[in-house]
């Protein structure tokens, strides 16, 4: 945080209200979400300014944190909420906040729009002058009286949003010391570390399997009555309830004259899927999507974790134990430079994974999630020769953990528990072999993982 | 043990096969992924057996343990057969798999090494799930008399021809016998794991 004093002093500027900063237009399609939105406003609603000072005190503004996968909608979400209730706040302001000069930017224009500077372009452009000028208001809110008979309380009520913040850090200095005011956050993460406030923090999920459908029928103009639910609900699973599968699956299939059941089997191919993964999502512009989905996902920023995070994609994606994937103090016949290779860089890797939703963690059982989307965006993403180095890359793990023991009879019990931990993690692997090149030429690394195939054969 | 599922009675099948706890793939009847899971194990294996320059190049421990697999390949659809009432599988399969592991093992000291049990105890099976009951006999006995040679046999290996040659016995009427070798190898068992143990299905 600041050293900057932007405590509320009767000095402080009124400001030109109402005022409503958003660079985006609502969206006449957007779908769904209605729960998320109600529970938002229960949170970041505006409370009488006498209400507030007695409520909040100490608590700082009411902050919610809207976090979840890239791709899932929370952008879309925030900017439908801003729209919604534009007149419940006396002013809604929105920064892009995925970097420092983005930030700046914004305050300048907020100072502007509020009316908080004069004239003159020195103070109009002053990083430091308008930000404390903004961050002034929010603390203490008050009306520019000129021009505009104001009955309610004495002060205005404000919506500020931060979208798209991956570094919590770039919102020191620009956090507000109030106890007025509203906070909304999007982030891929949770931001655990942001230490500021005490936010209420709500994951986006994706779509539950009938808002799906509803969606895949209305932009493929489908009759429901006309479609198998069976199919639909196939290509719901798909599409995982994301946004961003869901427009551009949609479009294909409206586009080739697909049934759902023949996209169903086409998808079953993965050889189709570097193709799917990869396409614009035209239709889903429109909607507010400007991406593809490999990358919403932002899979060429990670630093640390896109190898492990590979590796993942060829294991059975709800509970994948982690002493499979945390390779510390073990020795591999495999070359697998350049994964995680101890205590310290697992960590790394998996916290960078967690903190932009690519996976899931339960701590009691010390197992990873991460959705099947994502696993295939993954895989789609790699070429041949990396899809075998990784394929053999997750077969080393497996083969690495599994309880092997002296040729017997093997009908002893002990160890099945751990082998039905990593059976799920071979079919999965089985399904996959599709797209492999199996190696021709013979090294130690080749010979030992497939025994693990052969033990849970038996 | 495997290769009666057609001459116990129903009752006594489930009691002795499913129990919830007693399956693991073939050990857990999970017999719908087995052959795929051999597929798979080929197509990553097979390859490689066409890299004679490759393997003449390995270690003894690297070519030691390819053979293995190799072997392995014979072992489970063997015992993929006995699970799944398909007699024309089980014993060409455990014929082979027999041939390698004596091939490999010659007269070497076996240690604690029980592949030739285990190989002559599977032939067993095959064959008398090929109704041959006299030469499932014989490789019984001479499973038992592999794991005799080993240096620390254990318990629950000891039982697993001897409760086969128990059934042949059975199958063959001599009763006595049957009953006498069977109280011997839970004697064993109660002796090594107290009474009722889960140390293995047997």
């Amino acid at each position: 945080m600041s050293s900057r004093d932007t405590s509320p002093n009767s000095s402080n500027p009124a400001a030109k209200l109402p005022c409503f900063v958003v660079p985006h237009t609502q969206n006449d399609r957007f779908f769904g979400r209605g729960a998320t939105l109600d529970e938002m406003f229960a949170t970041l609603a505006p409370l009488n300014t006498n209400d507030a000072q007695e409520h909040r005190v100490g608590l700082g503004s009411a902050t919610l944190i809207l976090s979840g996968l890239g791709g899932i909608g929370k952008t879309q979400t925030a900017v439908e909420f801003v729209h919604r209730h534009r007149k419940d706040y006396n002013a809604i302001l929105w920064v892009t906040a995925d970097s420092a000069e983005k930030l700046a930017q914004a305050f300048i224009n907020f100072a502007q729009e509020l009316k908080l500077v004069d004239g003159r372009p020195s103070a109009m452009n002053d990083r430091t002058l308008t930000r404390d000028l903004v961050l002034g208001w929010l603390a203490l809110p008050r009306y520019n009286a000129k021009g505009h008979e104001h009955h309610g309380p004495s002060e205005a009520t404000w919506l500020l949003v931060f979208d798209n913040v991956d570094d919590p850090e770039l919102l020191d200095g620009y956090w507000p010391r109030s106890s007025v005011g509203s906070v909304l956050i999007t982030s891929r993460g949770p931001l655990t570390e942001l230490y500021y406030t005490n936010p209420y923090r709500l994951p986006l999920q994706p779509f539950n399997t009938e808002e799906t459908v509803t969606l895949l029928l209305e932009l493929t103009s489908r009759d429901r009555d006309a479609e198998k639910a069976a199919d639909l609900n196939t290509v719901a699973e798909i599409t995982g309830g994301f946004p961003l599968a869901i427009f551009p699956f949609a479009r294909l299939i409206a586009k080739q004259h697909l049934t759902f059941a023949e996209f169903a089997r086409n998808y079953r191919n993965h050889s189709t899927h570097p193709n799917l993964f990869q396409r614009h999502l035209g239709a889903a512009e429109a909607h507010g999507y400007p991406y593809t989905l490999a990358s919403a996902l932002l899979l060429e920023n990670l630093e640390h974790s896109r190898y492990f995070l590979e590796v993942i994609s060829f294991l059975d994606p709800d509970k994948i134990p982690e002493y499979i994937v945390d390779a510390s103090g073990r020795q591999f016949d495999t070359d697998m430079a350049g994964f995680p290779h101890t205590s310290g860089e697992y960590q790394t890797a998996r916290a960078e994974l967690l903190n932009c939703s690519l996976v899931s963690r339960d701590r009691d059982s010390e197992t990873l999630g991460i959705h099947r989307l994502t696993q295939d965006a993954v895989r789609a993403a790699m070429d041949d020769e990396r899809y075998s180095t990784v394929f053999t890359s997750a077969l080393q793990l497996l083969h690495s953990s599994w309880p092997y023991k002296e040729f017997s009879f093997w009908n002893e019990t002990d160890r099945w528990q751990r082998c039905d931990e990593l059976y799920p993690h071979l079919q999965r692997m089985m399904k996959l072999m599709g797209r492999l090149d199996p190696p021709r030429k013979i090294t130690s690394a080749h010979i030992k993982p497939p025994q693990v195939v052969l033990e849970a054969a038996w | 043990m495997v290769g009666f599922q057609r001459v116990i009675p129903c009752g006594l099948l489930q009691r002795y096969y499913l129990t919830p706890r007693d399956r693991f793939n073939i050990m857990r009847a999970r017999y719908e992924d087995t052959l795929p899971f051999l597929e798979m194990a080929k197509e990553l294996c097979k390859p490689l057996e066409q890299d004679h320059e490759g393997l003449a190049g390995q270690d003894e421990t690297v070519k030691e343990e390819f053979e293995e697999q190799l072997s392995l390949f014979h072992l489970n659809p063997g015992a993929f057969g006995l699970h799944t009432n398909q007699e024309d599988m089980s014993l060409p399969h455990f014929k082979a798999f027999t041939t390698m592991v004596q091939a490999k093992l010659g007269d070497t000291p076996p240690g604690n090494d029980q592949r030739m049990a285990v190989a002559w105890n599977e032939l067993g099976n095959a064959y008398l799930q090929n109704k041959e009951k006299e030469q499932a006999e014989k490789c019984f006995v001479r499973s038992i008399n592999a794991l005799d040679v080993l240096d620390n046999p254990d318990a629950n290996a000891l039982s697993m021809p001897k409760i086969n040659l128990g059934f042949v016995f059975w199958l063959q009427g001599r009763l006595d016998e049957a009953a006498a070798i069977f109280q011997e190898s839970l004697d064993q068992r109660e002796k090594a794991y107290g009474k009722d143990d889960q140390v293995s299905f047997a």
